[in-house]
C-alpha cells in the first residue's frame, strides 16, 4: 500500500516535471537565443597583403582597394561623436594629415563602420556635411553600415589607422599616436601613424608597424 | 607635423570637452571620491589612498590595460614634500565583449588603491592632499570624466578610516596575488601563443575557468578564446597571440591569470600575479582539444554579472534544451514501452552477455543518434536548396495553417485515445532481432520513426529553431535530441539496476498522453486565430466544419460494421471538401497591407531620419507566424494607422522570408535572434526604440509619441 503511494507520487512528479521541461523547449524554440559566435578570422598584418574590400561612398559611388593600386593609401576608422576623434579633428591634427597626404598623392578613406542605430553611424550627406564643418577633406568617405570592411581589417577604435603601400600591402596598423588623453608634464605624444605614413612615401621600413590604438569601440553591436 | 605646443592646447581642449551630445549635460556617470584606509598616519608608514569609483549600471570603466579599445583610468596624487607613491594597485577586471571586441574593465563599484609613504621626519599636525583622477566610462558609447579631490590626514598616531579601510582592503584582496611557487612561461608554436603554468593551486576538479589577463595591450588578441587543459600541479592555456607577440615572445609579458576555484563546492574567484619566462614551457602539457574547457571572453564566469555573455552561452543552452527534450521523448507512449521492453530483455542477460549488452546498448545509442543527424542533415539540405524558405513561405498560406491546425486537432484527439495509430510501425520494431548488431542499430532508427507521432510537436519546435541557426548549431541540436532520447536506454544497458528507478510503463502514460492533447489543442485554436486574421470569419468556419467532419468520420469508422465505414468515408470526403473551401478563400486582407510599407535599407532609413521623419521598421517574415498577427492585427488597426499618417512616420519593411546577410546583421546588431523585431526611429535622430515581439495598438500609440516628442524614448 504504502510503495504505492509512493510511486503515484513519483510519476506525479516525473509527469510535471516533463511538462515543466516540455514549456521550457518550447519556449526557448520560439525565443531561439542562440546567436551564432562571430566568427573572427586573422587580423590582417603589416607586411601582409591589406584584405581588398568595396565600398559604397559618401558621394554614392562605390571604391575598391584596387582602384588605387600605385598609390598610398590611409585607412582612418572614425566615429564624430567619439570625444577621441573630435580632439584630433578639433585641434585639426587629423585634418592637417588629409590636407598633407592630398598633396602627396595619398588616398585617404575614412571608414565609419558604426552600425545603423549606433554612435557615429550617418548618411551620407550628413558624413559630407560634417567634414565641411570640421575643414576634414578625405579623398573618400566609406559608410561601411555592414561593417565588412571594419571586421576584415578588425578595427578596434576611433580613431584607427592603416596605412596600404602602392603595391597593396599592408604596412602599418595601430594607434594614430601613444597618448590617449595627453595632459600638462605628460611626454610629447609619439606620432607612430604619421611616422609610418612618412616612411611608407620615402620607400623606407616602417620603423614600429603595429602599435595598440587607443579610443571609442567601434560600433558593430548596440549593446556593450 | 604636431609641436609639442600644438599637443597640448589638443589636451586643453580635450579636458575642456563637453560630455558628449547624448548625454546630459553635467551628468557624470562615475561618482568617484577619493578614500583613504587610515584617517590617521604615523611617520614612516605605508598607508593607501584610493579612487573610488560608482559607476552607473550598464557603464564601464577601465583596467591598466583596457583591452581593443578604452583607456586606463589615471591617478594623480599632489604628495606634500617627502611623502612617495607607488603605482596604482588594480583589482582583477572582467572582460567585457562588444561582438568582435573585447575590453578588461570593471563595472558597478570599483576602488583603486595607490601605496602612499609617509616620510619618517614627517612633522605630526594636519595635511591636505589633493588629487586628480581621469577615466573613460563607456556603455554603448563613451565619455571621458575626470575629478579633482582633497583629502584631509592626520600624521601622529596611525589609525585607520573604517569606510576607507573596507574599500581599500576589498580592492587589495581582489588585486592578483603573488603566489611564490606558481612558474610559468609564455611562447609561440605554430601561431599560437601557449600559456604553461606550474603551481600547487591548479587542482583538476577544484579550479576551472582559467583565463590570462595579460597588463598590456598587444600581448594577445583580446578577443580570443583561451581554451586550456589542467592536470595536478599543471595547466596550460591556449590562445591566439597579438602583435607584440606574434613573431615570438622575447619578454617577460606579465599579467593576471583569473580562473574559479571550489572550497566545500563553492566557486569563488581567484586571480594570481604570472610573470612567464619568455619564449619558455613549464610543462609538456598537450594542447587542448578545440572548444574543450573553453573560456572565451564571456566565459570567465563569477559574481557580478560583469560580462556580457558570448554568443556560445545560448547555444550551450540550447543545446542542453534538446539534451532534455530529447530525455522528455522518452516518456512518451509511443516510445516508452518498446523501450522500456527491450531494456528488460538487455537487462536479464548474464554473465559474459553483459558485456554484450553494454555494446547493444550503446550501438542503439548510435543508431538514435545518426538517425537524428541523417534528419538534420536532411533540413539543412532542404534549407540549402531553398526548399525550406518556400516551405516557410507558405506558412503565409492559409492552407498550411488550415492543414496544420487540423493535424493539431488530430494529434489532440490522438492523445486523447479517441483513436490509435502507430501501432503497425511499433510492430515492426518488434520484429527486428534485437540480439544483433545491426538489429540495436537498426531500433534505434527505428526508435525514432516510431516516436514521430509524439515527435512531431517538438520537432516542429527544434526545426523552426534550427532553421535560423548556422549549420553546426542546428546539427548539434538535433545530436543533443538524440543523445537524450538514447540516454536512459544506453544507461540501463550499462547499469541494470536503473531499471528499478524508471517508472513502470501503467495506465500513468495513458493519462500522460491525455494530458499533452490540451497543448495540442491550444496551438489548434491558435491556428484557428491566424487562419481567421487571413480570411475572415468565414475561414474560420470553415475550418471548424472541417474539424468537425474529421472527428465525425473518425467516430463513423472506429464503430464495427461496414455501414459505418461508408459513413466514415462520406465524413472524410465531408472534411476534405470543408478543408477545400477554406483553402480557396481569398487572402486579399494579407496582400492589401504591404501597401503603406516601403521595402527597408539601411540607406533609406538614413535617408528619412534626415528629412527628419520618425521612422517604423517591421522585421518580419512570411514564415514568422507571430509577424503576420501583428500585421493583421496591431498594425493593421485603423487608430495605430491614422496616427502613422498624422505624424508622417515613415514605414519600412524588412522582408526576411529569404535569406538576407544586411537584415541578419542588422537583427544581429540589436541582439534580435530573429523576426519579429520592431524599431521605432524617433524623429529627432536619436537611438531608437526597440518594441515588444507582439504588438498593441496602444504600444504602437505610444511609441509613436515618444518618437515624435523632441525627448526621444525614454531609455
Amino acid at each position: 500500500m504504502k510503495t504505492q503511494t509512493l510511486s503515484i507520487s513519483r510519476r506525479a512528479l516525473m509527469t510535471a516535471s516533463a511538462l515543466v521541461a516540455a514549456a521550457a523547449i518550447g519556449a526557448a524554440a520560439l525565443a531561439g537565443n542562440a546567436r551564432a559566435q562571430e566568427p573572427t578570422g586573422e587580423p590582417p598584418i603589416p607586411g601582409d597583403a591589406a584584405p581588398g574590400f568595396t565600398a559604397t561612398t559618401a558621394t554614392g559611388d562605390t571604391v575598391s582597394l584596387s582602384d588605387f593600386e600605385g598609390q598610398t593609401v590611409v585607412l582612418e576608422w572614425t566615429n564624430h561623436d567619439c570625444p577621441f576623434v573630435v580632439r584630433h579633428y578639433d585641434s585639426g591634427y587629423i585634418p592637417g594629415l588629409q590636407a598633407d597626404a592630398a598633396e602627396n598623392d595619398v588616398v585617404w578613406l575614412q571608414v565609419i563602420s558604426s552600425i545603423p542605430g549606433t554612435q557615429g553611424h550617418v548618411s551620407g550627406e550628413r558624413a559630407i556635411e560634417l567634414n565641411d564643418e570640421r575643414g576634414s577633406a578625405p579623398a573618400h568617405v566609406l559608410i561601411d553600415e555592414t561593417s565588412d570592411v571594419g571586421r576584415a581589417y578588425h578595427a578596434a577604435t576611433t580613431p584607427h589607422m592603416y596605412v596600404i603601400d602602392g603595391e597593396g600591402v599592408l604596412r602599418y596598423a595601430g594607434g594614430i599616436d601613444d597618448q590617449p588623453r595627453p595632459r600638462e608634464g605628460d611626454p610629447a605624444p609619439v606620432e607612430h601613424f604619421a611616422d609610418a605614413l612618412a616612411q611608407v612615401q620615402a620607400g623606407e621600413d616602417v620603423s614600429v608597424p603595429e602599435t595598440q590604438p587607443y579610443g571609442c569601440s567601434v560600433k558593430y553591436t548596440e549593446h556593450s | 607635423m604636431i609641436s609639442r605646443f600644438i599637443a597640448a592646447a589638443a589636451a586643453a581642449l580635450f579636458l575642456s570637452l563637453p560630455a558628449s551630445a547624448q548625454t546630459l549635460q553635467g551628468e557624470m556617470m562615475v561618482d568617484a571620491s577619493l578614500v583613504s584606509d587610515r584617517a590617521s598616519v604615523a611617520p614612516g608608514e605605508t598607508f593607501h589612498l584610493g579612487l573610488h569609483q560608482d559607476i552607473e549600471p550598464g557603464w564601464h570603466t577601465y583596467w591598466r590595460n583596457p583591452g581593443d579599445s578604452g583607456e586606463a583610468t589615471r591617478i594623480f596624487l599632489d604628495l606634500p614634500e617627502g611623502w612617495s607613491e607607488a603605482e596604482i594597485i588594480w583589482p582583477a577586471p572582467r572582460p567585457y565583449n562588444l561582438g568582435p571586441l573585447t575590453n578588461y574593465g570593471y563595472s558597478g563599484e570599483v576602488t583603486l588603491p595607490v601605496p602612499v609613504t609617509v616620510p619618517a621626519d614627517a612633522q605630526p599636525g594636519t595635511v591636505t592632499i589633493t588629487g586628480e583622477a581621469t577615466w573613460l566610462v563607456c556603455e554603448d558609447i563613451c565619455i571621458p570624466e575626470e575629478d579633482t579631490f582633497e583629502i584631509t590626514i592626520e600624521v601622529g598616531e596611525s589609525a585607520p578610516d573604517a569606510q576607507g579601510e573596507a574599500l581599500i582592503q576589498a580592492a587589495r584582496a581582489s588585486a592578483p596575488e603573488v603566489v611564490e611557487d606558481a612558474r610559468s612561461g609564455l611562447r609561440v608554436e605554430e601561431g599560437r601563443l601557449i600559456l604553461t603554468v606550474n603551481g600547487d593551486f591548479l587542482v583538476p576538479d577544484a579550479v576551472r575557468g582559467l583565463y590570462f589577463f595579460p597588463f598590456e595591450g598587444g600581448v594577445l588578441d583580446h578577443n580570443a578564446e583561451q581554451p586550456y587543459t589542467i592536470e595536478a600541479g599543471e595547466a596550460r592555456l591556449d590562445t591566439r597571440p597579438g602583435f607584440l607577440t606574434r613573431s615570438g615572445v622575447n619578454e617577460v609579458r606579465a599579467g593576471a591569470l583569473a580562473f574559479e576555484t571550489s572550497e566545500g563546492g563553492d566557486w569563488t574567484r581567484r586571480v594570481v600575479e604570472l610573470r612567464p619566462d619568455a619564449d619558455e614551457a613549464v610543462n609538456e602539457l598537450a594542447a587542448p582539444a578545440a572548444g574543450a574547457g573553453g573560456s572565451g571572453p564571456g566565459a570567465s564566469a563569477g559574481e557580478g554579472g560583469a560580462g556580457q555573455a558570448a554568443g556560445g552561452m545560448g547555444f550551450l543552452q540550447a543545446a542542453f534544451l534538446a539534451l532534455v527534450g530529447g530525455l522528455i521523448l522518452n516518456l512518451m507512449p509511443c516510445v516508452f514501452p518498446v523501450l522500456s521492453m527491450k531494456a528488460v530483455n538487455l537487462v536479464n542477460k548474464r554473465g559474459a552477455d553483459r558485456a554484450h549488452a553494454r555494446e547493444l546498448g550503446l550501438i542503439f545509442g548510435a543508431g538514435v543518434i545518426a538517425t537524428f543527424l541523417a534528419l538534420g542533415g536532411l533540413v539543412l539540405v532542404l534549407r540549402a536548396f531553398g526548399g525550406m524558405e518556400s516551405w516557410g513561405f507558405q506558412l503565409q498560406e492559409p492552407a498550411v495553417v488550415a492543414g496544420l491546425a487540423a493535424l493539431m486537432f488530430l494529434i489532440g484527439l490522438n492523445f486523447l485515445g479517441v483513436f490509435e495509430i502507430g501501432t503497425s510501425l511499433q510492430g515492426v520494431g518488434g520484429n527486428v532481432k534485437s540480439d544483433g548488431r545491426w538489429g540495436s542499430f537498426l531500433t534505434g532508427v527505428l526508435a525514432v520513426f516510431v516516436a514521430a507521432p509524439c515527435l512531431a510537436p517538438f520537432m516542429t519546435g527544434a526545426l523552426t529553431f534550427a532553421l535560423t541557426q548556422p549549420a553546426y548549431v542546428s546539427l548539434v541540436i538535433f545530436a543533443f535530441l538524440g543523445i537524450g532520447l538514447a540516454l536512459p536506454f544506453v544507461l540501463v544497458s550499462f547499469f541494470p539496476q536503473a531499471l528499478n528507478v524508471l517508472p513502470k510503463p501503467g495506465p500513468w502514460m495513458e493519462r500522460f498522453k491525455q494530458v499533452l492533447a490540451f497543448p495540442m489543442f491550444a496551438t489548434g485554436i491558435w491556428l484557428v486565430f491566424v487562419l481567421g486574421m487571413q480570411t475572415g470569419a468565414m475561414g474560420v468556419a470553415w475550418l471548424l466544419i472541417t474539424l468537425l467532419a474529421i472527428s465525425f468520420a473518425i467516430w463513423a469508422v472506429r464503430i464495427p460494421g461496414r455501414a459505418w465505414k461508408v459513413v466514415g468515408a462520406v465524413g472524410a470526403v465531408l472534411a476534405l471538401g470543408a478543408f477545400i473551401s477554406t483553402v480557396r478563400l481569398d487572402t486579399v486582407a494579407v496582400a492589401a497591407e504591404n501597401g503603406e510599407y516601403e521595402a527597408w535599407s539601411p540607406e533609406r532609413v538614413a535617408e528619412l531620419r534626415a528629412e527628419g521623419r520618425p521612422v517604423f521598421v517591421d522585421f518580419t517574415a512570411a514564415w514568422c507566424v507571430t509577424c503576420q498577427v501583428n500585421k493583421l492585427g496591431a498594425l493593421a488597426d485603423s487608430r495605430v494607422r491614422r496616427t502613422f499618417a498624422e505624424n508622417d512616420v515613415a514605414l519600412l519593411r524588412a522582408d526576411f522570408t529569404n535569406r538576407d546577410p544586411v537584415i541578419a546583421e542588422t537583427l544581429a546588431s540589436y541582439g534580435a535572434p530573429g523576426v519579429p523585431f520592431y524599431l521605432m526611429y524617433p524623429a529627432d535622430g536619436g537611438e531608437p526604440e526597440i518594441l515588444p515581439p507582439l504588438l498593441t495598438e496602444s504600444i504602437m500609440t505610444r511609441a509613436v509619441n515618444s518618437a515624435i516628442s523632441t525627448q526621444g524614448p525614454a531609455v
